[in-house]
C-alpha cells in the first residue's frame, strides 16, 4: 500500500478494498454455513404429533426448519393460529392429529403458530415457508381476527401487535404499530438474512431471551450454548396442553357484542387474501376452513353481522375458486373461548371435514401421495 | 443520530452519494455543510443556533486578528472570552451554583442560589475549543484567516468530529476542504477498516464492559475488594474503547470522504510513563492544552517550581473540561501529581535505563486505572469507598467478571504490546489482518442486539 504522511491508526488492521471483499466472502461463508452446521448439533427430531414449541412461536428460523421437514415427510400441512396449534389440548389432540387419526396415517403436519393473526400468516407464508411447494395446504381462517378494529390492526391507538416481525413494516403504515425505525429495518433484514433469524433463535433458546452480552454478564463463567437438549426439552414441554380445557361459560365468560369489521375495510382480510395468493403461487393446493367461531358467545346483533361477514368471505373464496368448508356448528360446551375448542371439538371438526365432498376431493391427491 | 444507527447509515449513504459527485465543484462545501447541520441538528435543532453564533463570531474575529490592527489583542480576548463564557454558561452554571450553595451551607447560611436547569448542547466542549484554537492560530500567524465563510463553518461543524472530536486544528482540515484530493480505493479501504475497528471497540467491548462497571460504580458499598478492583479495570478499558472507538469511526468516515483526520489515541495503555500516556490519550486535547494553556503559562522554560505549577494548573483545567464536578477536577489533580512525579523519575537514570519497559507500563497502567476511579465515581464518597476497598478490603467473594470479556480485553492489550514491538511485522501479515477483521465482525454480529450505551465523552 502507498505510504502517506497521515498516520493510519494505532493498530495494523488496515485492509485494502480487495481484502475487504475477501473478508466479505469469508463472512458470507461463515454466516451461511454456521447456522447449517448448528443444525447438526441441534437436531430437530419431530415426532408424529410435533408442533412448534410455544415459547418459540416467534422463532421463524426454527419454523423454517420445521416446514422443510414437514414438506419432506408429509403430503399435507395445516396452517393457522393457536386454533390449529391447539391451545387447550396436547399435541396428540390437535386438529391435524385428529385428521391423521381419521385418515389412519400421518398425512397432515401441524404448521399452526400461536398468535398468528391473518396479517402475520401472510408474512409467514411469504418469507418463511418457501419450502412449502406443491403440497396440500389446509388454511384456517379464524374470524376472531376480524372481530374488532383493534385485532384487525385498523385501530388508531397503539396496540401490542403479535408477531410484529411478520406485518408490513413501512407500507402500508399501521397506525397501531409504533415500532422504532431501527427495529423495523432489522425486522425487514431478518426476512432476507437467515443468520439474523438464527441469532434470534439462539437468543430465545439459549440466552433466556437476553442479548448475549447481558446473558454473559449474568452468567460470567458459563457457556450459554452448552445445553444440547435445549430444543428437545422445549418440544417435550410443548407437547402437553398449555391451558385448562374448561368451557367458556364455566370460565365466567359472557356473551359479547363483537364489533365485527367490514370486509372491504379490513386489513386482516386483505392480508389473508395475500397469504392465499402466495401459497397458490408456489403450486400449493389450498383449502380454507372458515371458523370455527363460538356463535353461542355472540349477542344477536353481532351474530347477524358475523353471518354477513362469513357470507362475504365465502363469496370471495368461490370467486377465487379456492375450495373451502365452513367449520361445523359446534355445541357450546366444546368451546373454551371465542374460537378454541376442546379435544372433542377438534374430533367433531375433523369428522365434518372428512364428510365434506370438496375436502375429500381436495385431499385425494395428497392421500395418493401419502400411500406411495 | 449516533454512528452505529440505521438512521446514520441512511444519512451517510445519501450524503456520500452527493459528496462523490459534488466535492470538486462549487457545491461541494455547501453540500458538506448542509450535511453537518442536518447531523448536528438531529440531536436538537436549537443547538444549531449556538454553533451558528459561535461560527459567525469567530469567523469575523479570525479575520480581525489576522491583520495588523491595534485591536487585535482586544478582539482575541473578546473572542476567547465569548467562547469560554458560552461553554461556561451551558456546562458549568449548574456546577458553580451547586458549589456556591455548598459554601453557603458550610458558612451556616440559609440562603441558596436557584440551581439552573440548562440543557447541555452536545459537542460544545469540542467545537468551542476548535473555535478558540482557530482564532488564536490566526492571531499567532500560524494560519491565515479563512475568507470563505462556508468553508470555515464546515470546519467548525465537520460532522464526523463535531460531537466528540478530535479537536482538529484549522490548519489540518481547512486546506483539505479547499483542495480536495481524489478519493482512491485506499481511502475507502482505510475508512472501512477504521470504522469497523471503531464499531467493534464500542459495541463489542465498551458496551459490554459497561454492563459490569455500571453495577459496581452505582453501588460500590455492595461489593468486595476483588469486584471493585475488576470494576475499576473494566471502566479503565470501557472509557478507552468507547472514546477511541468513536474516534476511529469518525476518522474512518472522514477518510472515506477524502479527509484525513488526526490520530487521537495511540495505544495509551502501553505508555511507559505518564507523560507518554498523555502523548497517546486524547492527543488532540492534550495538544490543545499544551499549546493554549501550558505553553502560554510558560511551559517548562520557567524553572522547576513554575513548571510544576503550570503542569498542575493545566491538568486541573483539563479535569474541569471533562466534567462539571469536583471529582473530575480531582482526577485532573491526581494526574497532575503523577506528572510531577514523572518529571522527578525521568531524572533518574536508574528509572529510565534500568527499569524494564514492561514494569513501567504496568505501573503507569495501574496509576491511570486508579485515577479513573475519580472520573467515574458519582461522588467523592463513592471514590473513597472504592479506593479504600481496593487497598484494604479482603479479596474474597466472586468478582463475577465475565471470563470471555476478560479474555477479549487481555487479547486486545496483548495485541497493543505486540504492535509496539518487533512483532508488529506479524500483525501486518495479510492472513492475520483478514482473520482479525472477520473475527471482529463475527463478534459484532453475535453481540449486537442490545440497546447500547451512549458514548461517555458525549456528555462532555
Amino acid at each position: 500500500m502507498k505510504k502517506d504522511a497521515w498516520t493510519f491508526s494505532s493498530n495494523a488492521i488496515r485492509l485494502s478494498c480487495r481484502e475487504w471483499l475477501g473478508c466479505a466472502v469469508l463472512l458470507v461463508l461463515a454466516l451461511t454455513l454456521g447456522p447449517r452446521a448448528w443444525t447438526v448439533r441441534e437436531r430437530l427430531d419431530p415426532g408424529p404429533a410435533f408442533r412448534m414449541p410455544y415459547e418459540l412461536s416467534e422463532d421463524y428460523w426454527l419454523y423454517t426448519r420445521w416446514v422443510r421437514h414437514a414438506t419432506a415427510t408429509r403430503p399435507a400441512v395445516v396452517f393457522g393460529d393457536s386454533v390449529i396449534w391447539g391451545a387447550y389440548v396436547d399435541a396428540t389432540n390437535t386438529l391435524p392429529a385428529c385428521l391423521n387419526r381419521l385418515a389412519d396415517r400421518q398425512l397432515f403436519a401441524n404448521l399452526g403458530v400461536p398468535g398468528l393473526h391473518l396479517a402475520a400468516a401472510a408474512g409467514l407464508a411469504e418469507y418463511y415457508t418457501r419450502a412449502l411447494r406443491d403440497k396440500a395446504v389446509l388454511v384456517n381462517l379464524n374470524p376472531l381476527w376480524l372481530s374488532s378494529r383493534d385485532v384487525d390492526l385498523t385501530g388508531e391507538e397503539e396496540a401490542r401487535v403479535q408477531h410484529p416481525g411478520l406485518v408490513p413494516q413501512f407500507r402500508p403504515r399501521l397506525a397501531c404499530y409504533r415500532a422504532e425505525r431501527g427495529e423495523r429495518i432489522t425486522r425487514v433484514a431478518s426476512r432476507y438474512l437467515p443468520v439474523l433469524g438464527f441469532l434470534s433463535h439462539l437468543k430465545v433458546l439459549y440466552q433466556d431471551n437476553l442479548d448475549l452480552k447481558s446473558w454473559i454478564s449474568e452468567h460470567p463463567a458459563e457457556n450459554p450454548y452448552r445445553a444440547r437438549d435445549a430444543l428437545s426439552r422445549h418440544v417435550r414441554e410443548s407437547a402437553s396442553a398449555q391451558r385448562d380445557a374448561v368451557s367458556w361459560h364455566k370460565r365466567g365468560m359472557k356473551k359479547q357484542d363483537f364489533p365485527w369489521v367490514t370486509l372491504d375495510a379490513s386489513f386482516q382480510w386483505q392480508r389473508f387474501r395475500a397469504a392465499i395468493d402466495v401459497l397458490r403461487s408456489r403450486g400449493n393446493r389450498v383449502f380454507v376452513m372458515v371458523g370455527p367461531f363460538n356463535s353461542h358467545m355472540m349477542e344477536p346483533a353481532a351474530l347477524t353481522k358475523y353471518t354477513a361477514l362469513r357470507a362475504g368471505i365465502e363469496r370471495w373464496l368461490d370467486n377465487a375458486k379456492v375450495p373451502y368448508c365452513r367449520a361445523p356448528d359446534l355445541p357450546s360446551d366444546v368451546f373454551t373461548d371465542a374460537s378454541h375448542t376442546t379435544a372433542a371439538g377438534y374430533e367433531l371438526i375433523a369428522e365434518h371435514l372428512f364428510a365434506d365432498a370438496s375436502f375429500k376431493a381436495w385431499l385425494a391427491p395428497a392421500e395418493r401421495e401419502g400411500t406411495k | 443520530m449516533s454512528f452505529q444507527s440505521w438512521t446514520f447509515l441512511g444519512f451517510f449513504a445519501v450524503f456520500y452519494a452527493g459528496w462523490l459527485g459534488l466535492r470538486k465543484t462549487r457545491l461541494g462545501v455547501p453540500w458538506l455543510l448542509l450535511a453537518c447541520y442536518v447531523f448536528y441538528g438531529s440531536w436538537n435543532p436549537l443547538f444549531l443556533l449556538l454553533v451558528l453564533y459561535l461560527t459567525v463570531v469567530d469567523y469575523f474575529a479570525g479575520r480581525a486578528v489576522s491583520g495588523a490592527g491595534r485591536r487585535r489583542k482586544l478582539v482575541l480576548t473578546l473572542s476567547v472570552l465569548n467562547s469560554l463564557l458560552l461553554l461556561g454558561f451551558f456546562k458549568y452554571a449548574g456546577f458553580v451554583t451547586e458549589s456556591l450553595n455548598g459554601l453557603l451551607g458550610l458558612a451556616q447560611m440559609s440562603a441558596r442560589l436557584p440551581e439552573p436547569s440548562i440543557l447541555l448542547p452536545v459537542g460544545i466542549s469540542f467545537y468551542s475549543f476548535r473555535s478558540i484554537s482557530y482564532v488564536v492560530d490566526c492571531y499567532r500567524g500560524t494560519i491565515p484567516a479563512e475568507r470563505n465563510f462556508l468553508r470555515y463553518a464546515t470546519f467548525i461543524a465537520f460532522f464526523p468530529e463535531v460531537v466528540m472530536g478530535p479537536i482538529e486544528r484549522a490548519g489540518g482540515i481547512l486546506p483539505q476542504l479547499k483542495e480536495p484530493r481524489p478519493i482512491t480505493a485506499q481511502h475507502i479501504g482505510d475508512g472501512i477498516s477504521l470504522f469497523v475497528v471503531g464499531l467493534f471497540k464500542k459495541v463489542a467491548l465498551a458496551d459490554f464492559l459497561a454492563l459490569y462497571a455500571n453495577n459496581v460504580f452505582e453501588f460500590p458499598g455492595d461489593y468486595e475488594g476483588f469486584a471493585v478492583l475488576t470494576a475499576a479495570f473494566a471502566f479503565c478499558w470501557q472509557i478507552y474503547f468507547d472514546f477511541s472507538g468513536y474516534t476511529d469511526m469518525a476518522r474512518g468516515l472522514a477518510r472515506m470522504m477524502g479527509v484525513d483526520a488526526m490520530l487521537n489515541f495511540n495505544n495509551p495503555y502501553v505508555a511507559v510513563s505518564l507523560s507518554d500516556f498523555w502523548a497517546r490519550w486524547h492527543i488532540s486535547l492534550s495538544r490543545w492544552f499544551r499549546d493554549y494553556v501550558y505553553i502560554p503559562l510558560g511551559g517548562n522554560r520557567v524553572g522547576a517550581w513554575r513548571t510544576y505549577r503550570n503542569l498542575i494548573v493545566t491538568m486541573l483545567v483539563s479535569g474541569l473540561w471533562h466534567g462539571a464536578a469536583w471529582t473530575f477536577v480531582a482526577w485532573g489533580g491526581v494526574h497532575a501529581i503523577g506528572l510531577c512525579l514523572n518529571r522527578l523519575l525521568d531524572r533518574s537514570r536508574f528509572y529510565t535505563e534500568r527499569v524494564p519497559d514492561a514494569l513501567r507500563r504496568i505501573w503507569v497502567f495501574i496509576f491511570v486505572m486508579l485515577a479513573w476511579v475519580f472520573f467515574r465515581a458519582a461522588t467523592f464518597a463513592d471514590a473513597r469507598v472504592i479506593l479504600t476497598k481496593i487497598f484494604t478490603a479482603p479479596f474474597t467473594g466472586p468478582a463475577e467478571f465475565p471470563v470471555v470479556l476478560l479474555g477479549l480485553v487481555l487479547a486486545v492489550w496483548l495485541y497493543q504490546w505486540f504492535h509496539e514491538s518487533r512483532l508488529r511485522r506479524v500483525l501486518t501479515l495479510r492472513p492475520v489482518r483478514i482473520a482479525l477483521a472477520v473475527g471482529m465482525i463475527l463478534i459484532l454480529i453475535l453481540t449486537s442486539g442490545s440497546e447500547g450505551e451512549a458514548f461517555i465523552y458525549q456528555q462532555f
